[in-house]
């Protein structure tokens, strides 16, 4: 069952493109959606129910996209001019989506011309970006064909001293064959950034490259993906250079097969099976002291780990209704996973869902399931994530119940409350500060890292769309998420006593969400659209945003100092609000369609509160000496305090 | 120096601390560009005074100056380096890094080391408190006496060849703790290798009294801007101010030798800018002075996994041209095991494991000029292999003097583990260890009136985890020109990387923790 809110609230014809705040990408928009937030304000992905981005897969045409974002955090990979929205799963999702424990979003495409070719140019502060869409009259051939630079990291070089090169490409080929289609879809992304820490030179570069090959016929649906993902980075010391390549090739072929029984009842068969390879290239190269007599040479090692193959395979059966007051889906997935080195896991996931119409107004609806996914970084990351299934997999007991009333045309309302049982969870990332041991983990370790929790929580929105040309949307969240596992215990003097079981805040707990989206299209071709988000701050619970501290002792110098609260007693960071805007105009020249549009993010100044800065008053030498320090506190925020404009013009033909 | 005096602004200041009556005097001036690594700000120690305390600073975010004291003898009192609280000397006690004794009269020196100097003109401001009655309290020293052999039995000694004590700024651990971790570990010793003090050889006899089951070793980690090296076994303190008062690389590793110190070039290739100064050895190296190097650099799950392989190809590549260095591993823990973050490893991660025929400070030293060394990369629970040679030929050192040797090589620990046969640089052989315990024998052969070198490793899947030192071959003795080997090759670490754990190494890099030399 795909019933959900957004759908609702944002895939209405032209909502998601004049929503504020996206820095004109649909794909944004799923920072509206009730229950989801940001990690930091103006980051994606979003996190769903309190839990990691990484829990929520990103599909765009059937396929299951490895790198949604750029450097992971920033915009998204697929074009602008290529989407209509996004849509969210119920919590327990289709028994078709499988391997992450949370809600999955689906990239809505926007629908290519029929007849005819078609171009758009767009140019914005963030980048530059062509598609080409149209169809060959004599073979009927649908071509899609889009690239994009973005612009923004140039400006990015001179302000922040970080040197980036961003940039995505797509095809997408659609070529009707007797009863069935063949459709080739062919994706990349690159991020090449270059920046100096204390001195040594860093170079990154990421690049995700996807082909897909489907056939459809009928209810028959079989396709082949083949990808190559990679991250290199290489570091330039005054002495030694090193540099490491990590690159998974993957190839997955599914099949799916969805007959309609009878005229209300589906079913759904299919499965996929993928296999991976993953190498770790590594060289160094050290430059050897003077010795006497020798000529000036280097010492150099490289090395290739080819790890592999990896194996995962899925097969699903679902039967649904999909007519009538009482509609309803059952269905049934089991998953196995071969990690490299390390024994095969397999999991079983039934699935449930239903909606029942109560009248012409209200509609219930309900999902209920059991989810599995591999130990999860944060969010996706290629090869590491591949790599981390030796660390076993984690399961969560999903559901949700939704009403829905709808009064009128104009007005919608709805109320969902969620609740996910983690039995085993294993969420790392990389902003920890156990990040490096995480990566090695020992059987000790993974059992220490390894927790169970519980996110629950629920959500009110509200719909208006009295005209085709004003909408109004409005929510509420209440996300609560906590962890039971294995935590230090810190003493007086900041040092570590123990450790002690203990049930901690997460990352994405306590978090009231309030906000509000409109948008108006006046008749002159000008339109004006506002969002407001209101959100309370995350635990201090360290990591992303840091760790409460309180007064202790040096136990050297005996003067005071910040020693780390443990996990279990962190407060919380102050509440924030972000105000957007965005304004546009259209022009339409012929059958040329020209829009101008400024959308800003963070009107409104303020900077995501990320926790407290601890430091210590400035003192004398002397008072230093004697122990008369001063500790003190202030706020810490998010870097992107500043609002960010996206100014741009698009061209469409 | 005169011009540099000419530089200094004169503050002065007269203050009443408590009871004890004390005079302030502060000194705040430039940073010389010229006259090297290190300068030096006198002040005049005047009569009565019986407890100096110097506070100092940087000024600076950007910069950082290390500090030391010199007195009007020109004796050695201490160096802090980076210690963020005051220095204060007495007749009977001394905060840590510092030496208590004796307050001449005259001229001291502090003595300031140019750590780095990014934003210019750089400045410093140090305050200088004479006080007329001590505010410290008589501390539990003793000079340094080497204790009696803790074991007389000839075996292999496990232990951790760098550590550092409170007495170095960056660290905080005193050594009853040191001691403790060491021994819960199941190490036989530990190497208490501060930077550039001689502080924490006080601490030691008394506390080798209290640890009887810990051979606790005197080290220094002589710590320039441009390469660190430790001194095992060195108790007496040796001037590190490399261009400064005559005092050279070659002088000091002259004076380590003569106290029979083994001199052991640090993480020659942990190369991280400010993260970490001077870490990469950049320094000339002295063969004859010097005796080994750390290939183990810090545990493998912590940070060896990106600098091991790196350490091992530069002690080969210093092998090939036949320089003599026995391999050993140092944690360079700073905390004595506890609170330790992503990079920073355990005592006994690595662990060295030295033949020698008794545990004492003489006999582990023995071991290390012989080469007879072991190196478990990751700890003490890493399997183990060593090499012995059959075939009865005389010994010098590290070098067997012949043409061709049988070679044993005795795994335990090791089963399902893969030996690794590294002639020259180069990997010759791999062969699955299949019981524990565990032989494979090997015929070494060098050309005549050539040198080779032979060691062994052993690695569990991709990663590798135990390494020997070489066992030199050579017609005579001392050994001939080296043969001309492979470079220290790509085949050297042939599948010896974990994936994941080399790749998130690197990424590990962006939150190393900022080290002060």
């Amino acid at each position: 069952m795909t019933a959900a809110l957004l759908a609702m609230l944002l895939s209405q014809a032209g909502v998601p493109r004049d929503a504020a705040g996206t820095w004109a990408d649909p794909a944004r928009t799923a920072f509206l959606v009730p229950g989801s937030r940001a990690i930091l304000s103006g980051f994606s992905p979003a996190s769903f129910d309190g839990l990691q981005p990484a829990a929520s897969a990103v599909r765009f045409d059937g396929v299951l996209l490895r790198l949604p974002a750029h450097g992971f955090l920033g915009p998204t990979t697929l074009p602008a001019s290529w989407l209509d929205g996004v849509q969210v799963s119920q919590a327990a999702g289709s028994a078709e989506d499988g391997r992450t424990l949370g809600r999955s979003l689906t990239l809505l495409p926007r629908a290519s011309p029929r007849e005819g070719w078609h171009g758009s140019v767009r140019l914005d502060v963030l980048s530059t970006g062509l598609s080409l869409s149209g169809v060959v009259p004599e073979t009927k051939t649908q071509v899609l064909a889009a690239a994009r630079f973005f612009t923004a990291p140039a400006l990015g070089a001179s302000l922040f001293k970080v040197r980036a090169l961003l940039g995505d490409w797509q095809l997408r080929v659609a070529q009707p064959l007797g009863d069935g289609e063949l459709r080739v879809l062919a994706l990349g992304a690159a991020n090449d950034v270059a920046l100096t820490v204390s001195g040594i030179p860093l170079t990154a570069r990421i690049v995700s490259q996807l082909v897909d090959a489907r056939w459809t016929q009928g209810a028959l649906e079989v396709g082949l993906t083949g990808s190559h993902d990679s991250i290199a980075l290489a570091i330039r010391g005054a002495q030694t250079r090193n540099d490491v390549i990590g690159g998974e090739q993957a190839l997955t072929a599914r099949a799916a097969w969805r007959p309609m029984v009878t005229s209300e009842l589906q079913l759904s068969v299919g499965g996929d099976a993928s296999l991976r390879r993953l190498v770790v290239s590594r060289a160094t190269q050290s430059a050897l002291p003077p010795l006497p007599g020798v000529d000036p040479t280097l010492a150099s090692t490289s090395s290739r780990s080819e790890l592999g193959p990896a194996f995962t395979g899925g097969v699903f059966f679902e039967a649904s209704d999909r007519a009538g007051p009482f509609r309803w889906s059952a269905g049934l997935r089991g998953d196995l996973w071969k990690p490299v080195d390390a024994q095969a896991m397999a999991s079983l996931d039934p699935r449930i869902g239903f909606e029942r119409d109560l009248g012409d107004a209200w509609t219930l609806l309900a999902s209920a399931g059991l989810r599995h996914q591999p130990a999860s970084w944060l969010v996706p990351v290629p090869v590491l994530d591949t790599a981390s299934w030796r660390f076993g997999l984690q399961q969560a007991v999903v559901g949700d119940v939704t009403a829905r009333f709808r009064p009128t045309t104009a007005h919608h309302l709805e109320a969902r409350g969620f609740g996910t049982s983690l039995r085993r969870s294993v969420e790392l990332s990389p902003f920890d500060d156990t990040f490096l041991p995480q990566v090695n983990l020992s059987a000790e370790d993974v059992a220490r890292r390894t927790g169970t929790g519980f996110a629950g929580g629920g959500s009110i929105a509200w719909a208006f769309t009295p005209t085709t040309t004003l909408w109004v949307r409005a929510s509420y969240s209440l996300v609560s998420s906590w962890r039971t596992l294995s935590i230090t215990r810190f003493g007086g003097d900041g040092l570590p006593r123990g450790e002690a079981q203990a049930t901690v805040p997460w990352a994405f707990d306590q978090t009231h969400l309030l906000q509000g989206a409109t948008g108006w299209r006046f008749g002159n071709g000008w339109s004006l659209g506002a969002t407001v988000t209101v959100q309370s701050g995350a635990p201090l619970i360290g990591g992303l945003y840091g760790q409460g501290q309180r007064e202790g002792v040096d136990a050297i110098t005996r003067a005071p100092r910040w020693v780390p609260l443990d996990r279990d007693l962190v407060g919380n960071a102050s509440p924030w609000l972000r105000v957007d805007g965005r304004v546009s105009k259209v022009w339409r020249p012929g059958a040329l369609e020209l829009e101008a549009y400024l959308d800003v993010q963070n009107l409104s100044l303020w900077a995501q509160p990320t926790g407290t800065s601890y430091g210590v008053a400035p003192a004398t030498l002397a008072e230093q000496a004697r122990g008369d320090v001063t500790l003190t506190t202030r706020p810490a925020s998010s870097p992107l305090g500043f609002p960010i404009p996206v100014l741009g013009l698009e061209a469409r033909l | 120096m005169p011009h540099r005096l000419a530089r200094l602004t004169l503050l002065f200041g007269t203050l009443v601390v408590g009871a004890a009556q004390a005079q302030t005097t502060v000194l705040e001036g430039e940073v010389p560009e010229d006259g090297g690594a290190f300068f030096t700000v006198p002040f005049t120690v005047a009569r009565g005074t019986v407890e100096l305390a110097v506070r100092h600073d940087d000024l600076s975010s950007a910069n950082i100056l290390d500090w030391g004291l010199i007195d009007a003898r020109g004796t050695f009192r201490g160096w802090g380096g980076g210690n963020g609280e005051q220095a204060v000397i007495g007749r009977l006690a001394a905060s840590r890094s510092y030496l208590p004794g004796t307050l001449p009269t005259g001229q001291w020196q502090v003595l300031v080391g140019k750590a780095q100097l990014a934003s210019r003109p750089a400045r410093y401001r140090v305050e200088i408190e004479a006080r007329s009655s001590p505010t410290l309290s008589a501390q539990d020293r003793a000079s340094y006496t080497a204790a009696a052999p803790l074991e007389a039995t000839a075996r292999w000694y496990a232990g951790d060849l760098h550590v550092h004590s409170l007495e170095s700024g960056d660290a905080r651990p005193g050594l009853d703790e040191i001691a403790t971790f060491t021994r819960a570990r199941g190490l036989d010793f530990v190497a208490v290798s501060d930077h550039n003090t001689s502080s924490h050889y006080d601490f030691i006899s008394p506390t080798q009294a209290r640890h009887p089951k810990v051979l606790l070793v005197p080290s220094v980690e002589f710590t320039t801007y441009a390469g660190h090296l430790n001194a095992f076994g060195a108790s007496e303190f040796v001037p590190f101010w490399l261009g400064r008062d005559g005092v050279t690389l070659t002088s000091a590793l002259q004076a380590f030798d003569q106290q029979g110190a083994i001199a052991t070039i640090n993480h020659p290739t942990l190369d991280l800018g400010s993260f970490c100064i001077g870490c990469a050895w950049q320094q000339p190296v002295y063969p004859s002075l010097m005796r080994a190097i750390e290939i183990g650099v810090g545990g493998w799950d912590e940070t060896g996994a990106l600098f091991d392989e790196s350490a091992i190809a530069y002690w080969e590549a210093l092998a090939d041209q036949g320089v003599h260095l026995t391999a050993v591993g140092g944690s360079d823990d700073h905390r004595a095991g506890v609170g330790l973050n992503q990079t920073q490893s355990p005592i006994g991660s690595p662990t060295t494991l030295l033949y020698a025929t008794e545990l004492s400070v003489a006999g582990l030293t023995r071991a290390l000029r012989e080469g007879r060394a072991v190196v478990k990369l990751r700890g003490p629970d890493d399997p183990f292999v060593s090499l012995s040679s059959l075939t009865p030929l005389p010994r010098a050192g590290d070098t067997l003097v012949g043409t061709s040797a049988q070679v044993l090589a005795h795994v335990t620990g090791g089963e399902g583990a893969t030996l690794e046969w590294v002639e020259n640089g180069v990997v010759v052989d791999e062969v699955q260890v299949t019981s524990d315990p565990f032989t494979h024998e090997r015929t070494f052969t060098v050309p005549d009136g050539r040198s080779g070198r032979l060691r062994a490793a052993l690695r569990i899947g991709a990663s590798p985890r135990t390494v020997t030192s070489h066992l030199w071959l050579a017609p005579d003795s001392p050994p001939g020109p080296p043969i001309t080997a492979a470079k220290p090759s790509a085949k050297g670490c042939q599948g010896c990387t974990s994936a994941d754990a080399t790749l998130v190494a690197l990424l590990s890099l962006l939150v190393l923790t900022r080290r002060r030399a």
